[in-house]
């Protein structure tokens, strides 16, 4: 249901999401995340130009993600964000404090 | 102790009903065909005995050979010069020795087959006296019955693989049964708790699938968790608030909410948030402090990252005048269209948020539906979605004298009947007003 690819680039690390971020997959995500809290001390973009949906508890992953790098003093971006993906964003105010590119 | 000795009789009976049987069957074939096969077998040896002395009168007189013929067939020429014994093609064969069990070779009939049964074997022996030397010279063949044989083989596995059974039973009842058992109550109780979470979440609602009247609205509540419990929340507190003059004016606060996970921690999250808004809502205090009021004791220590979407509004039930807070849920339907609403962020995510308070005027009869993502992202098993256009259909299909208990049962029904089989995916949640009828 969701791939999650870890990449590097340049500076930061990338979170490629392919596929619905939904209770079912997020532990992929939880994961993915766990990871690049613990090995990196790198910036982190999530590129979602091929997640299709996220549920509630995705957005809960990726604020988690964010409050974990910014407690390191790094930045969360996120890039190539969908329509459908990017209305759940603005329904739960979420757009307000991501840096959406 | 009613389970153990459920386990206790359940090993007892199929011991009896399987094992039993099937070994007093094989002690009892055992005997009985093995007395049965004997006597065909002797007879079959006496049949051989008689070819096989036939057989041996017509050679006898040839020269100072001696031809005997064994069970299996092999022809057996004992010759006086040369002390030994050959098979026809003049192999060098087995059983010149006397058996064990005779204890004087002098005893023997001479020049004959005799066949003698010692511990369930059956020997067929041809002795001879050497002329010239007058040594003695025996020749036997040894057989078990082929039957009985291969029955004792047959009992033996049959036996050895009851053991093993019996063994594993065992083994299953001392070591592993008490841990299955173990695992099953500890299921069991974790399932009962469940259940009982279920029945007091659905007490932490009013009156879920109820159509309520609070003074002349119609209130309906559903929470439908996705699993035993849910992260899903409404509930509606009527004050009367008293203003300077002494006048009181009813004021229902009422909200609805949705946890961002699902399952045993939402529920927990949702208790916190619902007991928070009824407690603070009972005591009239504005909307906008009580949202804040969650926010901060939320957020200040959330190390869970949960949060809480949720529509909260406070509604004047004598002018209609109603005032709202979304904090980042889904844009709640007015007589069958979304209104537009801000955009603030979920509870529980940034301390000293300023929610934006926003007003709405309602009308008698005026229907506001609200709702969680469990209804417009209940999902197929192809992966389509409930999504808002159907929710809108649904809810104009309504009829116009329908309460809204069947208006939102009837959205119920459109989402079950368009998820068909698919497993529920997340908590559904319905609070529907209709005011001033």
């Amino acid at each position: 249901m969701l791939t999650v690819n870890i990449l590097k680039e340049k500076e930061q690390t990338v979170l490629q999401l392919i596929g619905l971020l939904e209770s079912n997959s997020a532990a992929q995500l939880e994961d993915a995340v766990a990871k690049v809290l613990n090995e990196n001390n790198t910036n982190v973009c999530l590129d979602l130009e091929k997640l299709k949906y996220t549920s509630s508890k995705g957005l809960r992953i990726i604020l988690s993600l964010q409050k974990g790098l910014q407690a390191k003093g790094c930045n969360l971006t996120l890039r190539h964000i969908q329509p459908a993906v990017k209305e759940v964003f603005e329904v739960t105010g979420f757009t307000d404090f991501m840096d959406i590119q | 102790m009613k389970k153990s000795s459920f386990y206790r009789s359940t090993n007892r009976k199929m011991f009896l009903i399987f094992f039993l049987p099937v070994i007093i069957l094989v002690i009892i074939a055992d005997y009985g065909f093995t007395k049965l096969w004997m006597r065909e077998e002797v007879d079959y040896y006496c049949q051989i005995m008689d070819v096989g002395i036939e057989r041996v009168d017509a050679h006898l007189k040839n020269g100072d050979t001696t031809m005997a013929r064994d069970l299996l067939d092999r022809y057996m020429f004992i010759s006086d010069s040369e002390n030994m014994f050959y098979d026809k093609d003049g192999n060098f064969i087995v059983g010149q020795q006397v058996p064990e069990f005779i204890k004087d070779v002098k005893d023997l009939e001479l020049d004959k087959f005799i066949l003698k049964r010692n511990r369930g074997r059956y020997y067929v022996i041809f002795a001879h006296q050497s002329p010239s030397s007058g040594s003695y010279m025996v020749v036997y063949s040894s057989a078990e019955p082929l039957f009985r044989h291969i029955f004792i083989q047959c009992s033996f596995m049959l036996l050895m693989g009851g053991l093993a059974v019996l063994l594993s039973m065992f083994m299953y009842r001392k070591w592993l049964s008490p841990k299955i058992k173990k695992m099953i109550m500890a299921k069991e109780r974790m399932e009962t708790e469940l259940d009982i979470a279920h029945n007091v979440q659905q007490y932490m609602v009013p009156d879920s699938e109820k159509l309520n009247m609070v003074r002349n609205s119609q209130v309906f509540g559903y929470l439908e968790p996705a699993r035993e419990v849910g992260g899903d929340l409404y509930n509606y507190v009527l004050v009367d608030k008293a203003d300077e003059q002494g006048q009181t004016t009813p004021y229902l606060y009422f909200c609805i909410g949705d946890i961002s996970d699902k399952g045993t921690p939402a529920a927990l999250m949702m208790a916190i948030h619902n007991e928070a808004f009824c407690q603070q809502a009972s005591s009239g205090l504005p909307l906008k402090n009580i949202i804040t009021n969650m926010n901060n004791s939320i957020s200040n220590d959330n190390r869970s990252d949960m949060f809480c979407t949720m529509f909260a509004a406070c509604l004047n039930m004598n002018t209609g005048d109603m005032e709202f807070i979304n904090a980042g849920h889904d844009k709640p339907v007015l007589n069958g269209d979304f209104i537009a609403a801000k955009h603030n962020r979920p509870i529980g995510i940034t301390p000293n948020y300023d929610f934006q308070v926003e007003h709405l005027q309602l009308h008698p009869n005026d229907v506001l539906f609200l709702y969680t993502d469990g209804i417009t992202e209940a999902k197929t098993n192809d992966n389509r979605f409930f999504g808002n256009e159907r929710l809108l259909e649904s809810l104009h299909s309504a009829a116009p004298n329908d309460d809204i208990k069947q208006i939102s049962e009837r959205v119920i029904a459109d989402v079950n009947a368009f998820v068909g089989d698919a497993e529920q995916f997340d908590d559904m949640t319905i609070l529907t007003l209709k005011f001033n009828v």
